[in-house]
């Protein structure tokens, strides 16, 4: 029960934090110096284009009536039209949202499948050779920007190796299976079509290694801390009084309280990720939600972009509450409220 | 035997040797150190420890341009023929100005609304403010600081602007998480019962118990803010030509891969090196004061 | 005379730190018989814990044996450095009950898990009667609600649950040697006295030795066959509980016992003057000269061997060389 009523809290609390952010987002864009109208017609379109325009966008009225029709849309997933692709911007989300999601979770799943294990393993380990290596790779991995291994990948095994194609997120050739979610790998699997879905992941194999490094560096750090800390705790030298093998006590007892930490911050590495995915889109060409989130920033485009930070805000939110869960279900004091018995 | 009263003269001496044992102790630590030491005197320095200070500024030979890494330019020189060493050199000074300013800017407005949001613990004032720091984390920072930066007038200035706006919420989270934990502790509540006023409790109580907590979130966040600041400059939204960034030479060059992979490369390298050096080093210092919250 | 189970035989534990080495233990030697229930006591700080962890190959020793007859292995075995089959035999047959019972028990998996896996390991035979054994094992320490324990987490049950629980864990591996670190002291006073009657009732039935350790002297004066007090990383005196509290020989053990409060003394009870000595630079010769007030010349300069003052009551003190004081003791009350 009382899950129920934190889980209530939580999303109660974002919905909040969204509404905040929407407006937050909303007065940036429409209050700093700027002409969005102007600079999307062109210097040389004479002015009563640009006065139709402001007219049809409501510019011309005070902010807080043009944020009362942004909500009224937005609710109906209507983020108004963008100035520049000329298309609502939602078809322009429906357009590029699923790269850049089949993105992400690919680069998610890298980062908890390679950095929990890693960390499992330097914890397990520490101090020998492994765990220096896997140190010093986490160094490295979180002091170096994503684009700046992006584009040492793509030049390395894509330039020089041609292990790896160098854009696009489908060869040229390969037939494009109907379109269910948008994401191609999913498409791919639920039409059958296999070729479709090994060959782009294929193509995002570069991509998601380079988005996943930093996050990688940052779990397998935790995970480190975390198994070592718990490997010194009363109860696992109680459990290994019994005779309790020690694969069983590294794969079950000593893993599951260790997971937390990394867990948790999960979302926030997710969230991260979702921040930092242009710097590979751009290289790597990739069509995606974020680069044309950057786009539309750099064109001051305002409709895409208050669209693009609510729905990046919408994602973090679902992620969030996805590692709340995941946590609930490690943890049972979360679980079942820290109530006393006797 | 020491004698006990001796021991309490020697008490800071013998804290700074402790301390200093713990962090040498890790030999990543102190080439974190190294590392920071020699690129804050890089920085410093520049114009007199590189070959080419002119190349920094707006400087332009096209005969000399497209070299690759030669006994004449150690690392090559780029597009307009300019030296790719001197330039990353100089590009330090920006990239260290940058992350100070963020520092500078966002820390104190972060700490102070985390020590009132902690000491205020359960009032309207920790609400509000806890729900304005909610506001701002509810979306990844860099995404609302890019939004920020695109919409005024991309500089090197307006960035850290940007930068500070999202940045300071990290520290409120931290030190409110401090500052409420210390809040029902007792010498809190004998200062209250002693009349004390909150500005000196909240200043003169609890924050220097969060120093050395801020200290290390500070030099860990030096590379931090460099990184980030090079993800903005690489999108064009950080200094502007011809003031030498690293992250705009990364994007500057990374056009021209993989032929004169230098001018891409080098820099790239250099942010690596950077961010590097002053993760090991707030790294060392975490350890060395034993923090746990970060 | 009972068999010998257990023999520590100048243990020394060193631990590095940044001004120098911490000399924790330093040259500790003792017997623990089959069925003998023995006591460690001092101060915190003084290294008892450290001597429990060395047993168990918790904590490694820089220096010293010591040496575990096991039934299993049919030998005696070292433990210090143990072949694997061999410590894979020894370890079922030494169990160690910690202070904070809370922290023994691993928080994300309930009791039952637990237990069901730690009998599985130590009765494989009985694998299948695993619940009816955990049943059993947690009435016999008196806590009848058993299947509603089984199914719940450690973080749900007080402190003095969750000890009854280890220690219904720590014996239903039947070990020979059970090595008790504090368990009390982590708990309420009025739990405390039932823990203490359920575990000697429990070691008495099943004929375990014990190696209880604590800074309670009045805990230890009821179950304990013998007595070790240490101080400072040694040990200064050994006796039966009875003969120490009525002739406490080493002025260390008299300043323990001065420093009981007593209701009907007429003056507050005294402490010992002085602290603990620094690890790091541990005074020469018998290690609590310096708060000694009979001190003699000789004791800042060489370690007092033991004086026997009677069969089982030996004491670490100059004062009772050969011409030397009497083993008796003079009131100071």
């Amino acid at each position: 029960m009382s899950m129920f009523v934190f889980l209530g809290k939580r999303i109660a609390l974002s919905i909040f934090a969204l509404f905040g952010l929407s407006l937050l987002i909303f007065l940036i864009a429409r209050v700093l110096p700027g002409d969005p109208v102007r600079m999307a017609v062109g210097p040389r379109a004479p002015e009563w284009v640009a006065e139709n325009i402001r007219e049809q966008m409501h510019l011309d009225k005070p902010v807080l009536v043009q944020y009362y029709y942004w909500v009224r849309g937005a609710l109906r997933g209507d983020f108004g039209y963008s100035l520049y692709s000329r298309r609502a911007v939602s078809t322009d989300l429906k357009n590029f949202l699923p790269a850049t999601g089949e993105l992400a979770i690919f680069t998610s799943l890298i980062i908890a499948g390679i950095g929990i294990p890693l960390g499992v393993l330097a914890g397990r380990y520490s101090n020998s050779w492994i765990d220096n290596l896997v140190r010093i790779f986490c160094y490295i991995s979180a002091s170096t920007p994503s684009f700046v291994f992006a584009t040492l990948f793509l030049l390395l095994f894509s330039y020089v190796l041609h292990w790896f194609p160098i854009v696009g997120r489908i060869s040229l050739g390969v037939p494009r299976p109907p379109v269910v979610t948008g994401m191609i790998t999913l498409d791919g699997l639920i039409s059958g079509n296999f070729t479709a879905f090994w060959n782009t992941l294929w193509h995002m194999v570069l991509p998601a290694v380079s988005l996943a490094l930093p996050g990688m560096a940052q779990v397998a750090r935790i995970t480190r801390s975390s198994i070592q800390d718990n490997l010194g705790k009363d109860y696992i030298a109680f459990e290994r009084g019994f005779g309790i093998p020690d694969r069983l006590i590294m794969s079950k007892f000593l893993l599951k309280p260790s997971l937390i930490p990394p867990v948790s911050i999960l979302g926030l590495e997710m969230a991260v990720t979702i921040g930092i995915a242009f710097l590979v889109e751009l290289i790597f060409n990739w069509p995606g939600f974020s680069r044309y989130g950057i786009n539309a920033m750099l064109q001051k485009d305002l409709n895409a972009m208050s669209a693009v930070v609510m729905v990046i805000g919408v994602i973090f939110v679902i992620a969030n509450i996805f590692v709340d869960v995941a946590i609930a279900f490690l943890d049972p004091k979360i679980r079942l409220g820290a109530g006393r018995r006797a | 035997m020491r004698v006990y009263n001796l021991r309490w003269q020697q008490r800071r001496s013998e804290k700074i040797k402790q301390g200093w044992y713990k962090f040498s102790g890790n030999p990543f630590s102190v080439v974190g150190l190294c590392v920071v030491v020699v690129i804050i005197f890089t920085a410093a320095f520049a114009p007199y420890v590189t070959p080419y200070p002119k190349h920094a500024g707006p400087y332009v030979n096209f005969r000399d341009a497209r070299q690759p890494p030669s006994l004449k330019h150690l690392l090559g020189t780029d597009l307009f023929g300019r030296d790719v060493l001197t330039r990353i050199a100089f590009a330090f000074r920006y990239s260290l100005l940058l992350a100070v300013t963020i520092i500078v800017l966002s820390v104190p407005v972060g700490v102070g609304i985390g020590l009132l949001a902690g000491y205020f613990h359960g009032t309207w004032i920790d609400r509000i403010l806890m729900r304005i720091t909610d506001i701002f984390l509810a979306v990844p920072s860099l995404v609302l600081a890019l939004a920020v930066t695109c919409i005024l007038t991309p500089s090197l200035f307006n960035a850290a602007m940007a930068l500070s706006m999202v940045w300071w919420t990290w520290y409120t989270r931290l030190v409110y998480g401090i500052a409420s934990s210390y809040r029902n502790e007792f010498f809190i509540r004998s200062a209250e019962v002693l009349g004390e006023r909150w500005p000196h409790i909240v200043f003169r109580e609890i924050l220097p118990n969060c120093v050395s907590t801020i200290f290390t979130k500070m030099s860990l966040d030096m590379g931090m803010a460099i990184l980030v600041g090079s993800a903005l400059s690489f999108l064009g939204l950080g200094a502007q030509a011809p003031t030498p960034d690293l992250g705009t030479m990364v994007a500057d060059g990374s056009k021209y891969l993989p032929d004169l992979w230098w001018i891409a490369v080098f820099p790239a390298f250099a942010i690596m090196i950077t961010v590097l050096g002053f993760n090991l080093l707030g790294d060392g210092l975490r350890d060395m004061f034993a923090i746990e919250e970060l | 005379m009972r068999p010998t189970l257990l023999e520590i035989d100048d243990l020394h534990v060193e631990f590095p730190v940044y001004n120098g080495r911490l000399k924790v233990i330093d040259g500790v030697s003792l017997t623990a018989r089959a069925g003998e229930r023995l006591g460690l006591v001092g101060e915190s700080g003084c290294g008892k814990t450290t001597c429990g962890r060395c047993v168990v190959r918790l904590v490694k020793p820089s220096a010293g044996k010591i040496w575990f007859y096991s039934k299993r292995a049919g030998k005696t075995v070292d433990l210090v450095r143990p072949g694997k089959e061999e410590w894979k035999q020894v370890q079922t047959e030494m169990q160690m009950i910690f202070q904070n019972p809370n922290a023994a028990l691993n928080p994300v998996f309930t009791i039952g898990t637990q237990f069901k896996t730690a009998l599985q390991y130590v009765h494989p035979e009985r694998i299948q009667k695993a619940e009816n054994l955990a049943i059993t094992a947690l009435q016999e320490v008196q806590l009848p609600d058993a299947r509603r324990i089984l199914k719940s987490y450690p973080f749900q049950l007080s402190g003095g649950m969750c000890q009854r629980v280890c220690i219904a864990m720590a014996l239903a591996s039947e070990p020979e040697l059970l090595i008790a670190d504090e368990p009390t002291t982590a708990l309420d006073v009025t739990v405390q006295n039932q823990i203490l009657q359920l575990l000697h009732a429990l070691v008495k039935e099943k004929g375990t030795s014990v190696i209880f350790i604590t800074h309670n002297l009045g805990v230890i004066r009821e179950i304990a066959h013998l007595v070790h007090i240490m101080y400072a990383g040694t040990v200064v005196e050994s006796g039966p509980p009875r003969e120490l509290f009525s002739n406490p020989l080493h002025p260390y053990t008299q300043g323990l016992m001065n420093a009981v409060p007593k209701l009907t003394a007429e003056a507050m009870s005294r402490g010992i003057p002085g602290s603990i000595p620094d690890y790091s630079e541990p005074p020469t010769g018998c290690r609590f000269h310096p708060r000694c007030t009979e001190r003699l010349p000789i004791c800042e300069q060489t370690r007092p061997p033991f004086f026997r003052a009677s069969e089982d009551h030996t004491v670490a003190c100059f004062l009772y060389q050969e011409g030397g004081k009497d083993f008796q003791y003079a009131a100071r009350r």
